[in-house]
């Protein structure tokens, strides 16, 4: 075959196994075309191949820039046994993961002296352990010259490393087009990007912040962008004083390519939002998780329309009143294909199932808040013309839990193509067991939580209903209120469905998780 | 020889062994390199030669074509739409369920005639048929030899072994 099939078909076979990394070790194995084709392969993204920390995969790194560490004289000793690689292989590295990173590097140090502890009994070491890490960080991250991705988590938050810096190439990085920042903010990045004129950044994600942090550079740095098209961020929203004006007015010179924004845990205070928000016309995904508006935020929503979106969210939102959310989504009714309703006053929740959503035809994703009955039947008239709906939320401010009567009605209006579905319910287990009886759709996930009264039987009905329909992977009911089950009945569940987890469920949480198509990451 | 597809308006191509085969223009146009042809040179009596690609084969990539004449040209950007998706339809299935040599002659001749498509599936096939297997197995499989030193090997081993953790 080496001979038969030319180089770059190669490439596209190989692409084929990019994420099966067990796959790839054997076929740079197999000779010497195949390794130098699937090489590059292989080692374009493994910190997220591995998604855990790797002393294996840093020892070949740092075996990479064994000739700048050979001039270091203190550390040729711990180096000894470093041999030159075959490949260069930190200049294939796409997706960088700094957490990974630097355990690996710790552990790789850790174990080093570990090494010559033993060879070497009674001796002192001449290194700094934390100054060897920090040297090598920079050392290594100078060489990953084509990373386009970083998901970057900050030296703050390993204890032995805090107040450490990093010292960054002057010309590093060319190609990144993503920077998400997972735990533990870090101004030091921002501003290294800041500094070095970093234009070509298409995602910005930041979060979760803690409180009392300082957002100077990431302004500077989403308007340096020549393109940004995604920014999200996660702030803490019970302590800050909220998202600065100025961040929110970069975003704006932005404009003409921002197509996301989703703001999670934050509050806007002292400004209205749209006033600076309205002019990005290609928004297609506009996002608050458990977000704050002022209440006396004034008018100037309600002239604000997104024609393109398609995804419009406001879980865990309160105070923001019907006419903003009309007018937000006056021109994209036919595009929306994911809509998450903000808790409003009855009145107004009535206004809106009227006055939007049965123009909202090509709707996949739908969550709600209903706190009277007769919100809940608006709302199943909305439904009943949602015919490609795959997810559904119904939750409750005041209590509202489904009756037998109602989950019945429900039954009758889903449609085959629900996969997730999320609600309170308070009905016997009769009648929860007839309407998974009558549903014609497969679930993949059932999240109940609110389920005040749920028992054994309703659990056993549960298990039927996975035992009848495979597709059932997740089931996660609220822990508070089902304390009363038994653990027979439970360890039966878990033997039938590979996630169900009893704990308190926090509604937002599960609907995040569908817009990011990681339910079953929740259980982690 | 002539081999005759249905109606509609016919290319001649003519494959390496001198086969011709006439074949209606929309399922000729799966393959970019014929469409570019095709709108180039215009309406033409003469047959368009295909050194690359035998009767054999021409004829097997023939019948993918006819039977895609309907699915959407693919787009330049949607090269990671078409990674992502590994699975293999059934009629592409049974249609790339034939010998070894004929499986890398039909990837050799959508390569040449730029049939992504087609290209991809074949090129899935093979990546099937790889996933899973040991070096040695691989090279059973493919009747490859091993040109590494035993030096080389090891090393290359120890420099890959994060990648055998699981």
């Amino acid at each position: 075959m080496s001979s038969f099939l030319p180089l770059e078909i190669f490439e596209e076979i190989f692409e084929n196994l990019h994420d099966d990394k067990i796959t790839l070790h054997s076929c740079i194995l197999v000779n010497r075309s195949w390794c130098i084709t699937a090489i590059p392969i292989l080692w374009r993204r493994p910190f997220l191949l591995l998604n855990k920390p790797s002393v294996k995969l840093i020892h070949t790194y740092i075996a990479n820039v064994f000739d700048q560490l050979e001039s270091e004289v203190r550390l040729t000793k711990y180096i000894k046994n470093l041999s030159r690689p075959f490949f260069k292989y930190s200049i294939y590295l796409k997706d960088l993961r700094t957490k990974f990173l630097t355990i690996s590097i710790k552990d790789w140090v850790n174990g080093m002296e570990n090494q010559f502890e033993s060879e070497l009994e009674g001796l002192f070491f001449d290194f700094n352990k934390v100054e060897l890490v920090c040297h090598l960080y920079s050392l290594l991250i100078k060489n990953f010259t084509s990373v386009q991705n970083i998901i970057h988590c900050s030296l703050e938050n390993f204890q032995s490393l805090r107040g450490q810096h990093i010292e960054y190439s002057p010309k590093y990085p060319k190609f990144l087009r993503s920077l998400q920042i997972e735990i533990k903010y870090d101004n030091h990045i921002l501003s290294y990007l800041t500094r070095i004129n970093c234009v070509t950044l298409e995602e910005i994600w930041i979060g979760p912040l803690i409180s009392g942090v300082q957002l100077d550079s990431l302004s500077h740095l989403i308007k340096l962008q020549n393109s940004l098209k995604d920014f999200r961020l996660y702030g803490p929203r019970c302590e800050w004083l909220g998202v600065p004006i100025e961040i929110i007015s970069a975003l704006s010179t932005q404009y003409k390519t921002l197509h996301t924004i989703r703001f999670s845990e934050c509050n806007f205070s002292f400004y209205n939002l749209f006033d600076y928000l309205g002019i990005c016309q290609n928004l297609k995904n506009l996002e608050f998780h458990n977000c704050d508006f002022p209440e006396d935020q004034a008018t100037s929503w309600c002239n604000v329309t997104f024609p393109n979106l398609e995804i419009l969210s406001f879980v865990g939102v309160v105070y923001l009143d019907v006419e903003k959310v009309t007018t937000i989504v006056k021109n994209s009714q036919k595009n929306l294909s994911k809509v998450f309703l903000p808790c409003m006053t009855p009145q107004e929740d009535l206004t809106m199932f009227t006055e939007i959503l049965v123009n909202c035809k090509n709707v996949t994703c739908f969550a709600f808040w209903a706190n009277i009955d007769a919100e809940l039947d608006a709302a199943f008239r909305a439904l009943e013309s949602f015919n490609r709906l795959e997810c559904l939320s119904i939750d409750s401010e005041d209590g509202l839990i489904l009756n037998s009567n109602q989950l019945s009605q429900l039954g009758k209006i889903l449609t085959p193509t629900l996969r997730h579905l999320e609600i309170c319910v308070d009905t016997s287990a009769e009648s929860f067991e007839q309407f998974l009886l009558n549903l014609t759709a497969n679930l993949e996930s059932l999240t109940l939580s609110w389920c005040p009264n749920i028992s054994d039987d309703h659990i056993k009905v549960i298990i039927g209903y996975a035992q009848r329909n495979s597709q059932l992977k997740y089931v996660a009911l609220d822990n508070d209120r089902s304390t009363n089950l038994s653990d027979v009945v439970i360890n039966e569940a878990l033997q039938v469905i590979p996630y169900f987890r009893i704990e308190s469920i926090d509604s937002c949480e599960v609907i995040r998780a569908w817009f990011d198509d990681s339910i079953y990451m929740l259980n982690k | 020889m002539t081999s005759e597809s249905s109606e509609g308006k016919k290319v001649t191509l003519k494959s390496c062994d001198d086969v011709e085969f006439k074949v209606e223009i929309p399922v000729a146009s799966r393959s970019i390199l014929l469409k570019n042809m095709i709108e180039d040179v215009g309406e033409t009596d003469q047959s368009i030669p295909l050194p690359n690609v035998n009767e054999k084969v021409l004829k097997k990539v023939l019948e993918w074509c006819q039977h895609h004449v309907n699915d959407p040209q693919p787009t330049n950007d949607d090269d990671d739409s078409r990674r992502r998706n590994t699975e293999i339809d059934d009629w592409d299935q049974r249609f790339l369920n034939v010998e070894q040599d004929m499986l890398f002659e039909i990837i050799l001749a959508a390569n040449y005639l730029d049939i992504k498509p087609l290209l991809d599936i074949g090129c899935k096939t093979v990546a099937n048929m790889i996933k899973g297997k040991s070096p040695e197995e691989i090279r059973n499989t493919f009747n490859i030899v091993n040109d590494f030193t035993p030096e080389e090997e090891e090393q290359i081993r120890k420099e890959n072994e994060w990648a055998e953790d699981r």
